[in-house]
């Protein structure tokens, strides 16, 4: 047997990161264009990142199952300082991110990472995504075995093929050993759970769960299988996923959408005919490489005080674990570089799903002058509660999605709760936080969970979070969180004190079952409680409360745009919808002049958040919403006057608006209808005639159409959709259509030139699809 | 052109067609027709217009479903019997292609009101059962310009010709000059008929109204089509203009709609 975790690279990752260097040249050489090069870029695992003045990127390196070398570390932290800002970030999938690189470094970067054994391929795109493992399996005393060995070796499997690297969407797969599921099997698109059957090692498996939109709890796929055979039931969720999913809407691409789409019993089924296909086929598995790290018994075991949370026993007696949690998941280079130098040899590490490092393997004697150690370089590593290191995504300062900083939150939270008295913070579980209604901090998990958005008070935005109580993750009992209260940003951390405080003191109240105390009037107290923080005062009275953590500005969603984080700006335009009808109702009833006006603005407002205008100035809101709407031709000319008298009215020149009445319905009406057609986008979802309330938005479109991604779609239908990017073209425009091979390449070229239409070139890509240039007869 | 996941797909064996593809269905989707008649001829004819993605089919009827019509009127279904015939193949289409606006008709054409109801419509179908219906039609297409696909059917054998009054090609009343009298030709009642003709010759008709709102091929214009369901044989017959056509000839003598005299049967 190994005495560590053996994981090794496929060659084929090997040979995809050399192409990738070649694609990276001719990228910067100006050879193929930024679409195509993203293709190659992101199922690599480089991300183009946000917020910074030149094009920078993010490498999201893979650790599989959570395993990862002192060396490995050494090697990303001197990336990290080199190439990068300075620091790894430790994400919620077992991911360390090096931040802010040069494209032109990336090649070097992978090729020193694939020297220790890294690779960041399948970081990111539509791909089989880091197979995440408990942290604690291996050393968790309540585990049924180790699942380490399953999580790396079914890595290796589906790593090695190139099919896992163009998907419907992301794949993600978790392994717990344990029934409370650490691993969060529960919520993945494949889990697999550790248990023994009649003296047989294997799992309970659980599919198409997860957390983004449309978030669903997985639900049971089998009850048991043997422990080799979770490779037939990942082959066999890849294909049937492979084949259902839906890849002309990404945002309704992962495998729970087909379990939506086929309901339950249909879901089942189908994935049971792809495992008999797999059974039947047989397919090359990988070895499970058990292993067992040598270690000394401990004869006689020390006392430890165990009160920090971040100590864990382990199973072995005598043997702890400790769990780092720096702020935000963040390790700066020069703490980072220093702690690792004074860490022992004889502990290993794992990356954690909560954005924190775990140190294994310390011995009972070590412990005391290793925590030392560890504060010495940074007290704030160890937190002694949990509670006091909440998990939050990256938030809007570098996601430009997001609405409500979080991680700025998570700080202020840290900075509150670590200043109470101990019990006070061990009454609090972990704090999940996401700066928008999406979930990459994980927010419905978690037992207090927070979920930005944006209210409007006063005419003002103020940020929000939601609050969300009772979610958990365990086999066969995880559930979400559900929706509580709003609450302003700003009165968030004196409200998790006020809790912290209020649960202290209740003696009905134990803090290890918190979701308990929840079921018996727990919920009621809460909301009582948080009831008290919802109170907004008038801007002059407390201006901070209209400006979110960490900024000196007044919050605004300027700027903020189409993406999955769009949810929360829908409220708004929402919001400024009904304050209008509400004006308009009231204007015609009481023939107010004033309120006609107001509708009219509130109406304009609505939508300019989309593109990126956030004013209070009503000046600004109707001349943007004229060079905006009517001139782009989305809402009809004839209302231009009406905007204009809006602005007569409010110089004085005018002083009455009521006769404009039927034209402000139809304005509103106007607004309306563009509202409830934006997609997941952001954009106006409309038949092209509808769009076009005034003037052709036709050039728009063809421009747009340079480009026909049908990867994915089968014949006929590929033949269809070519036809359709083809049709608003220009006689003798060009148009590249992305095929896949087989089929779809044999066909679809050969029905164009029937048509009429030029093949000027057909090519084949690394990822084995093909880019086809026609132009149009 | 903006069509919708679910439209491509419904639609896709229509684009693929290089004489429809994505402009035609768009063409398709933005046109009209009005069938008169929604019986043995009209249902068929509004069946596949209505699966074809005509995007407004108006239909004229004022008769309730009755059994008897079950046996070739097949939009109709033994629950509709006593339900007006245009709500229930409205319910029908909608249920078919809910891109389809179906507007209904619970009247009977006369001359009074079938011009304004026919101007509405890029084409007509003539569904109808007699003579006078058919000649009214005949003469309101020719006076407002429409075209339209004529047809009528007993027993074994049925006939079709379709109508371009712009383009100047002969009409109904060019051949048959004026109805028989009434009485003297037996209607389908009476000589019975056979189902399936009924859904043969209106899925003719509904063909010539897709090739005229694409544009394509050519019409049976200046054309009888006959056809005998017994021997099988499919027969056209041409027709020529007929210079002193009452309707359309040189120095038409018709100028005002005529309502003929003759008791409706069911087709």
């Amino acid at each position: 047997m190994n005495n560590q975790p053996v994981f090794e690279i496929p060659e084929t990752v090997k040979e995809d990161t050399e192409k990738y260097e070649g694609e990276v040249e001719r990228f910067l050489a100006g050879e193929i264009d930024a679409v195509r090069f993203k293709s190659y870029r992101v199922p690599m695992g480089v991300y183009s990142q946000r917020g910074a003045a030149e094009k920078k990127y993010m490498v999201r390196v893979r650790a599989p199952g959570g395993v990862i070398t002192k060396e490995q570390l050494e090697v990303l932290n001197e990336l990290a300082a080199e190439y990068g800002s300075g620091y790894l970030h430790f994400t919620t999938r077992q991911d360390v991110q090096i931040h802010a690189v040069e494209m032109e470094d990336t090649p070097e970067i992978l090729n020193k990472l694939l020297e220790v054994g890294l690779s960041p391929r399948g970081g990111g795109g539509n791909t089989v995504r880091n197979v995440a493992n408990a942290s604690r399996a291996g050393v968790n005393p309540e585990e049924v075995f180790d699942t380490t060995p399953h999580a790396l070796a079914l890595t290796e499997y589906l790593i090695k093929s190139r099919s896992s690297f163009n998907l419907p969407r992301k794949y993600k797969i978790a392994f717990s050993s344990t029934a409370a599921d650490e691993g969060l099997a529960t919520v993945n698109d494949l889990g697999f759970i550790a248990k023994e059957v009649d003296g047989e090692r294997g799992f309970k498996v659980y599919a198409a769960g997860g957390m983004g939109n449309g978030a669903a709890v997985a639900i049971l796929l089998e009850e048991f299988i043997l422990e080799e055979e979770i490779f037939h039931v990942a082959e066999a969720i890849k294909r049937f996923f492979d084949d259902y999913g839906d890849r002309s809407n990404k945002h309704r691409a992962r495998l729970r959408f087909v379990r939506k789409r086929l309901g339950e019993e249909e879901f089942i089924a189908k994935y049971q005919q792809y495992l008999a296909e797999v059974l039947e086929e047989g397919i090359e598995t990988e070895e499970i490489k058990y292993f067992q790290i040598e270690r000394e018994e401990v004869v006689e075991p020390e006392e430890v005080n165990l009160s920090a949370d971040y100590i864990y026993p382990e199973k072995e007696i005598g043997y702890y674990s400790v769990e780092l949690r720096p702020e935000n998941g963040d390790f700066k280079y020069a703490e980072f570089k220093e702690l690792l130098a004074k860490l022992p040899d004889n502990i290993s590490y794992r990356t954690t799903n909560r954005q924190s490092l775990l140190l294994r393997g310390i011995k009972d004697q070590q412990l005391e002058s290793l925590i030392g150690e560890i504060k010495g370089v940074n007290g704030e590593f160890l937190a002694a509660n949990v509670a006091t290191t909440p998990i939050a995504c990256k938030g809007a300062s570098t996601c430009n999605l997001g609405l409500c900083l979080s991680p700025n939150l998570a700080s202020e939270i840290r900075k509150e709760l670590s200043a109470l008295a101990a019990e006070k913070e061990a009454a609090l579980p972990q704090i999940y936080i996401s700066g928008c209604p999406n979930c990459c901090g994980q927010h419905i998990i978690g037992k207090i969970g927070f979920e930005g958005r944006a209210k409007r008070v006063d005419g003002k935005l103020v940020p929000h979070y939601a609050l969300l109580l009772g979610g958990r993750v365990a086999e066969d009992k995880s559930r979400y969180g559900e929706k509580l209260i709003d609450l302003p940003a700003r009165r968030i951390p004196k409200f998790l004190v006020a809790l912290a405080e209020q649960l202290a003191e209740d003696e009905s109240y134990e803090p290890t079952k918190f979701n308990q105390y929840l079921e018996e009037q727990g919920l009621d107290r809460i909301e009582a409680l948080a009831k008290e923080f919802t109170d907004i005062p008038a801007y002059a009275e407390e201006p901070e409360i209209y400006r979110d953590w960490g900024q000196e500005e007044d919050f605004s969603l300027a700027g903020r745009g189409a993406g999955e984080c769009g949810a929360g700006v829908m409220d708004i335009i929402e919001l400024d919808l009904n304050t209008a009808r509400d004006n308009y109702q009231e204007a015609i009833e009481d023939e107010a002049d004033d309120l006609l006006y107001q509708a009219i603005v509130n109406a304009a407002r609505a939508l300019l958040i989309i593109k990126g205008i956030d004013t209070q100035k009503d000046r600004v809101i109707i001349e943007e919403f004229k060079a905006e709407f009517i001139d782009s031709g989305l809402v009809a000319e004839e209302n231009r006057e009406l905007l204009n008298s809006a602005l007569d009215y409010q110089l004085g020149d005018v002083d009455n608006l009521l006769t404009w009445q039927d034209q402000v319905e139809k304005l509103i009406e106007r607004v309306e209808k563009l509202f409830s057609s934006l997609n997941s986008k952001l954009e106006f979802d409309l038949p092209e005639e509808e769009l076009k309330a005034g003037k052709s938005v036709k050039d728009e479109v063809a421009e747009s159409t340079d480009v026909a991604d049908l990867r994915g779609v089968e014949c006929p239908m590929n033949f269809v959709k070519a036809k359709v990017a083809i049709a608003p073209l220009e006689s003798g425009a060009s148009l590249e259509i992305y095929l896949d091979e087989g089929e779809p390449i044999a066909n679809v070229p050969q029905s164009l030139a029937e048509e009429g239409h030029q093949i000027l070139s057909k090519e084949q890509t690394e990822e084995g699809y093909y880019i086809l240039k026609v132009e149009k007869a | 052109m903006d069509f919708t996941e679910e439209q491509l797909e419904r639609y896709s064996r229509h684009i693929i067609l290089q004489e429809v593809g994505v402009e035609g269905q768009q063409k398709l989707l933005e046109s009209s027709v009005l069938i008169i008649g929604a019986g043995g001829l009209g249902t068929p004819a509004a069946q596949f217009l209505a699966a074809a993605g005509v995007g407004k089919i108006g239909l004229v009827d004022a008769d309730q479903v009755e059994l008897s019509n079950l046996q070739r009127q097949v939009l109709h279904h033994t629950p509709d019997v006593g339900r007006l015939k245009v709500e229930s193949a409205k319910n029908k289409i909608n249920s078919m292609n809910p891109d389809v606006e179906v507007k209904t008709y619970r009247d009977y054409l006369y001359s009074g009101n079938i011009k304004e109801v026919i101007r509405e419509y890029d084409f007509i179908i003539d569904g109808t059962d007699n003579f006078p219906a058919k000649f009214l039609i005949n003469d309101a297409a020719v006076m407002e310009d429409k075209p339209f696909s004529h047809a009528g059917i007993i027993k074994f054998t049925g006939q079709t010709m379709t109508v371009v009054p712009s383009e100047d090609t002969p009409c109904y009343r060019c051949v048959f000059i004026d109805p028989p009298p009434p009485g003297a030709v037996p209607s389908c009642k009476e000589a019975g008929v056979l189902g399936v003709l009924a859904g043969v010759v209106g899925a003719l008709q509904a063909t010539e109204a897709i090739k005229y709102l694409l544009d394509k091929g050519d019409l049976l214009t200046g054309n009888l089509l006959n056809y005998d369901a017994l021997s099988m044989d499919f027969r056209k017959i041409e027709v020529k203009k007929n210079p002193d056509c009452g309707v359309c000839g040189e120095d038409p003598e018709i100028t005002e709609l005529i309502d003929y005299e003759q008791g409706a049967c069911e087709l």
